[in-house]
């Protein structure tokens, strides 16, 4: 099984993060709501892998994080400070953001 | 200047319980020297109630260890998250199913691999076990997720209606001491349930979040066969312990049960084990077996979701009866060499929690 966080908080602008191995990692606002998985960030792929739908990656200066929720044993879904709330965001992929965050 | 040495000073002061200091986090709202005199506002958002000053003394402690500043004056300020912040769901959350010690559900890529007949002979067997091992009864829920084609209640003989309790709860149904949710206690026989999606999902939440399980030693989730609306909503409703993949022999169930219970490894859900359901027909005047689907498919499974096989089930009429007539073979004929197969799958499965 992959190591899961053990504690999760909004601080100040930053989501942090701690892990079952004791190592943390700290994500911010503008980053996660860039790369929020939601369809309606990224848009919904058909059967011949035409993407309809989605954003283009632009940057949100000014965004906040309100709060989030626990989704099952496997990820979180974050509620933004522009109403944006369909992304959930597993710990896998958490991970692999704040290693390009860096 | 000075504001620069008060910056440097907090820069060594990490947020409790994380290895990044409170400077980065972007907290501080001032930080200025005046003579020897240092100010500092940090504004927070916790709701821990000690935070504040645990924070407040580790501050004082760096800033005074300097030989410029001889006083501080820190303050903490607490701006309250908004009204419906996350604590606040974070206790609603802990509230689904908080008096449920275990929860497992059964699973399978495949249709008609005997999902369900599993699902209600292992629960049985289970609250045998645990009475015996306890020596007071077990509390022992089963859930049944197939909202499109429910057999449980069929299989355990449960076909009153449940009852409400209030305006949003209600009260499973009992049979053989096993408690009991499923569709097809709600609709009757001859409705068919034709939904999209979200109405499974919504079905499946409430199932958790507003039937009264009680307090329970286990509670077991029957699924429907593949990788859809009712296996994800599961997962995202409910914290489980586990997962146990149920397949036939043939090639044909088995490569799809590695499908299916793969989606429980990106759900981050253990996979507990793979029980062989229909492994062989037994003969026993001669005592032959037949492997009417194949051999091995069971163990070949568990080998490459690197987990462990639990055991396998023989065809055997009895077991079918037992379905049809609502009287789970284990409870009928405890003497059974199948109830016998099926009690030592359960014991793999307590063995696991």
């Amino acid at each position: 099984m992959i190591n899961i966080p053990t504690n999760i908080e909004i601080i100040g602008n930053s989501l942090a993060i701690k892990w079952g191995d004791g190592e943390d990692i700290f994500l911010e606002a503008n980053h996660l709501r860039k790369h929020s998985p939601s369809a309606e960030n990224k848009g919904e792929s058909d059967i011949f892998g035409n993407i309809s739908g989605g954003q283009k990656k632009i940057e949100y200066e000014q965004i906040s994080l309100i709060k989030f929720f626990r989704i099952g044993n496997y990820a979180i879904r974050i509620h933004f400070s522009d109403g944006h709330s369909t992304g959930i965001f597993s710990w896998e992929y958490l991970k692999k953001l704040s290693e390009e965050q860096d | 200047m000075s504001q620069e040495l008060v910056n440097n000073l907090l820069k060594q002061v990490n947020y409790p319980g994380f290895s990044r200091d409170i400077v980065s986090f972007g907290l501080i709202q001032e930080a200025k020297l005046e003579g020897k005199k240092a100010f500092v506002k940090v504004e927070i958002t916790s709701t821990d109630p000690t935070l504040p000053n645990t924070l407040k003394g580790e501050i004082n402690r760096v800033l005074l260890n300097n030989d410029s500043i001889d006083e501080t004056d820190v303050r903490i300020l607490v701006k309250k998250p908004s009204a419906t912040n996350s604590t606040q769901q974070a206790n609603t959350e802990e509230t689904v199913l908080q008096n449920v010690k275990h929860i497992i559900a059964i699973a399978s890529g495949k249709g008609g691999v005997g999902k369900s007949t599993t699902a209600v002979n292992l629960a049985c067997a289970i609250e045998k076990i645990l009475s015996e091992k306890t020596e007071r009864t077990a509390n022992i829920g089963l859930m049944d997720c197939d909202v499109y084609g429910p057999s449980i209640p069929l299989l355990i003989g449960a076909s009153e209606k449940p009852h409400t309790i209030s305006e949003n709860l209600i009260a499973p149904v009992e049979s053989f001491g096993i408690k009991v949710m499923s569709m097809g206690l709600l609709v009757d026989e001859e409705t068919p349930v034709v939904w999209r999606g979200p109405m499974v999902m919504k079905t499946i939440q409430q199932f958790a979040n507003n039937v009264e399980w009680g307090d329970l030693d286990l509670l077991i989730v029957d699924l429907p066969p593949g990788t859809g609306d009712a296996q994800l909503s599961l997962a995202q409703t409910l914290p489980l312990d586990g997962v146990i993949i149920v397949t036939t022999p043939q090639k044909a169930a088995f490569d799809v049960a590695r499908r299916g219970a793969r989606m429980f490894e990106k759900v981050n859900v253990p996979i507990l084990g793979v029980v062989e359901n229909m492994s062989f027909l037994l003969n026993e005047e001669i005592n032959e077996k037949s492997y009417l689907f194949g051999q091995g498919g069971g163990p070949k499974t568990a080998h490459a979701l690197s987990t462990a096989f639990l055991g396998e089930i023989p065809i055997e009429q009895e077991i079918r009866l037992g379905g049809d007539n609502g009287i789970p073979i284990v409870i009928s004929n405890p003497e059974h060499f199948a109830s016998k197969a099926i009690r030592e799958i359960g014991d793999r499965v307590l063995s696991l929690l």
